[in-house]
């Protein structure tokens, strides 16, 4: 695999449409994308460069082609402080007044041919737009597994992609398919993950060779979380020193790290919860429309020094009770209120997990108008016809709690706090 | 006239780049504050809870204030004088460094050029591969063998890039040590093709007969090099000394990267100190054997299995997540160390302090393990 990637610089106008655009294709096909993924990208990065040179125009941005191994990543980075952040809403019906916004749809039409899309501000005046196309890959057939016989011995080490692509094959044999992540149901994908080193994954193995366990875990570029998937035990016996041992495993591999926690967010019989602290759960409805609770276990990976929360008085009783039940350090603190331009407007970020039916709203700025912009965040998700809707609310910001009475007010409830997982503890709601 | 800020990404190296600075705990004050204890008692840094010997807490109260104001010796003459008469040796052959610490980057940076690597074990103390991580050579990580430094899997690891093998005898934080017959085996297998480092940091809490003293094995072996401090035993580590002693000729390339003036005077004059102190070491032996005999008996009796043989700590296995047991440990103002980050997950590491620290210990860690449900 060669991870070079291919940027251009270049400015928002009309003119540079045909070499954005020829960009993104050419480098996604070189990066592996078929003939029919490249063209999809190509019409993603249309409906974004036309819809900039509408909202920013002549505004200097790039354009960033990156290979993932699985997938392809096409990034838009605007460095502008002055960049018009209204252009991420991605609704239509705020300030209906606005001619201008209404024809503001280039971000949805994309999101929608895309497998991924995400907007991150990466320091004060940098925002990345993040569009991931992914190879298409078949399905596992699934097909009937045997549980194996308890193991005498075993040991675990870091699979390779052909291992974990097998070991995958036999999770989705023994396991409800919620407790799976979807690189599992695609084994081909789930290797070239690894290939690519976005996935590591580790196996138990007995004496005669036999896969026994295995356990996945993303080594994201940068953030402070890590997930992981498993452990998942193929013996009859379920051994738990098998799945202690490959958790071991997966903790070992970034204990040096800069990172502050492990999320496991699928549940299944083998995790062993000792582990971890079950911050919450939430309710998630599946594709074919079954409503489960889905608990998150989380593990503080460093030793926690403390630290300053902002919350609004509305959510501080959620909060008080959650940190004493964590035993989490916090103080927290309310911002002052002080009120907000007549004309602000506030502005969200949609993160679309398309095929997980989800979508992840994030503030990035407040304004006088937060509850109508959020409803018309529902509106659109709901058209959108999105399963499960989700709000992050970074409590190391104090103007993010500005949107906390709109939220509830909107019948989101708060489900879990991830000590650490942005500038400071992250709040997940749903509805 | 005002600059903008450099371009990092170009101005950094990717070393340093890929590599995150370690954030040392706040100051407890603070931490005090956020877990709402009126009290703290550290047990997480395998500090010496008798404090420095008489003789140097005499040496810190006599230090003239005014001489702040005056440089130290650049090269703490009169501690080398003194170390040389105590080992028999030549002042020459030992270098003092800013705590042990700042001895490791000398000692890396005089024999690492790129593309060279070190080779240490996992799960040790961690100074040896972070200096060589960022200082740009690849640290090679053998993992233990029954909680020991694994001397075969060490030798398989390196080549000829491997300029310095890095064993930490007693380790920190198993305790498990290489007795004489093994170091010797293993010196006689590098041969002299790379420097070895045996960090003798916990050495004075050792008492088995079978322990090799690496200092008496200088004349032997010209590569091998030891690290010693004061902060251990010797109960400074707040002044920050330690130092390395090697051959003549070793010591003259390690020289070449030291810098002069790093360690203080009051710091120098404390150390001289402490090596004139007589019972010190005998009494900080028997507290740490009481006490560690104490914790150990304690833990078994709870269920909870330890590791832990030599040096002035215990591991124990806990029933849950470390990170956890950290908080609840410190709501109650007891502040141990989470052994994750040594990639031993759900392990604590706490630090023999004397018998009342115990008691709170034991009385703390057996609140929380009611509280989480277990039976005891
Ligand atoms: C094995 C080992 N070596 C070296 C050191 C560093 O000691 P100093 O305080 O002298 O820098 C420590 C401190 O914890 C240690 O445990």
């Amino acid at each position: 695999m060669i991870a070079t990637q291919v940027s251009l610089e270049l400015a928002a106008a009309p003119e540079f449409f045909p070499v954005a655009r020829a960009v993104a294709e050419k480098a996604s096909q070189a990066m592996g994308l078929g003939t029919a993924e490249v063209r999809r990208v190509a019409m993603a990065t249309e409906e974004i460069f036309m819809s900039l040179c509408k909202s920013a125009p002549g505004k200097q941005l790039a354009v960033r082609c990156l290979p993932g191994g699985h997938c392809v990543t096409i990034e838009f980075v605007f460095h502008d402080l002055n960049f018009p952040l209204e252009y991420f809403n991605m609704t239509s019906s705020v300030a209906a007044d606005n001619e201008e916004d209404l024809e503001n749809l280039g971000l949805l039409v994309a999101s929608r041919i895309v497998d991924g899309f995400s907007v991150i501000r990466d320091d004060g005046s940098r925002f990345v737009l993040k569009l991931v196309k992914e190879k298409s890959y078949p399905q596992h057939s699934g097909g009937a597994v045997t549980s194996l016989a308890p193991l005498k011995d075993f040991s675990v080490r870091e699979s390779s992609p052909e291992e974990a692509a097998y070991a995958a094959t036999q999770a989705l044999g023994l396991y409800p398919a919620h407790a799976l992540p979807r690189e599992f149901f695609y084994p081909q994908m789930l290797a070239d993950m690894l290939d690519f080193g976005r996935v590591r994954a580790a196996m138990a193995q007995g004496p005669a060779g036999e896969v026994g366990g295995i356990i996945a875990w993303d080594r994201p570029p940068d953030g402070n979380m890590v997930e992981c998937h498993g452990p998942f035990v193929f013996t009859e016996d379920r051994n738990p020193a098998i799945a202690e041992a490959l958790l071991d495993f997966c903790i070992g591999d970034i204990a040096k790290l800069p990172i502050m926690g492990l999320v496991n967010r699928r549940h299944n019989p083998d995790i062993p919860v000792h582990y971890f602290e079950t911050v919450g759960s939430l309710p998630v409805t599946s594709d074919d429309g079954a409503r489960f609770q889905a608990p998150a276990y989380f593990r503080q990976m460093q030793e926690d020094p403390g630290c300053i929360v902002w919350a609004h008085e509305a959510l501080e009783p959620f909060l008080e009770k959650q940190y004493a039940r964590l035993c989490l350090p916090r103080k927290i603190l309310r911002p002052s209120g002080r009120p907000l331009a007549p004309k602000s407007r506030s502005v969200l970020f949609t993160e679309f997990d398309r095929r997980g039916g989800a979508a992840t709203f994030w503030p990035v700025s407040p304004g006088r108008d937060i509850p109508q912009n959020i409803a018309a965040h529902l509106e659109m998700t709901k058209k959108e016809r999105v399963a499960n809707v989700l709000f992050a609310l970074d409590l190391g910001s104090p103007w993010q709690a500005d949107f906390t009475p709109a939220l509830l007010d909107a019948d989101f409830s708060p489900r879990y706090i991830l000590p650490y997982a942005g500038c400071g503890d992250m709040a997940f709601f749903s509805r | 006239m005002t600059v903008t800020m450099p371009d990092l990404q170009c101005l950094a190296p990717s070393h340093i780049k890929c590599f995150e600075a370690y954030i040392p705990s706040k100051p407890d004050d603070m931490l005090m504050e956020y877990y709402g204890c009126s009290s703290l008692l550290r047990l997480n840094n395998n500090e010496n809870p008798l404090g420095p010997p008489r003789e140097s807490q005499k040496a810190i109260r006599d230090f003239p204030p005014k001489r702040a104001s005056v440089y130290p010796s650049g090269d703490a003459y009169h501690l080398r004088q003194r170390l040389a008469e105590r080992f028999g040796m030549e002042p020459d052959q030992f270098l003092v460094g800013n705590g042990a610490n700042e001895v490791i980057a000398f000692a890396i940076k005089a024999f690492c050029q790129e593309g060279d690597n070190i080779v240490t074990a996992d799960k040790t103390f961690a100074v040896y591969e972070w200096v060589a991580r960022f200082s740009g050579y690849e640290a090679r990580t053998v993992p233990l063998k029954d909680y020991g430094f694994d001397d075969e899997a060490m030798l398989a690891a390196a080549d000829e890039r491997t300029k310095i093998f890095f064993i930490c005898n007693p380790n920190n934080p198993t305790g498990t040590y290489w007795n004489r017959d093994k170091l010797l085996n293993f010196l006689n297998q590098v041969g002299n093709r790379s420097i070895v480092v045996v960090d003798e940091a916990y050495c004075e809490f050792v008492e088995k007969p079978d322990y090799p003293d690496a200092m008496k094995l200088l004349s032997q072996y010209p590569n091998l090099v030891t690290f010693r401090t004061f902060s251990k035993m010797f109960g400074l580590a707040s002044l920050r000394i330690g130092y390395l002693a090697g051959s003549l000729e070793v010591v003259d390339i390690i020289r070449r990267t030291c810098v002069v003036y790093s360690v203080n005077a009051m710091a120098q004059v404390a150390a001289l100190a402490a090596l004139e102190s007589r019972d010190h070491v005998e009494n900080t032996r028997a507290l740490v054997r009481e006490a560690k005999a104490y914790l150990d008996y304690e833990m078994n009796a709870l269920g909870l299995s330890t590791v832990g043989g030599e040096g002035c700590y215990l591991m124990v296995r806990l029933p849950m997540s470390d990170s956890l047991a950290y908080r609840k440990l410190m709501q109650q103002g007891v502040m141990i160390r989470t052994m994750t980050g040594f990639r031993f997950p759900n392990f604590i590491r706490v630090s023999v302090g004397d018998m009342p620290a115990m008691h709170t210990f034991v009385t703390c860690l057996k609140n929380i393990l009611r509280e989480c449900g277990h039976d005891i």
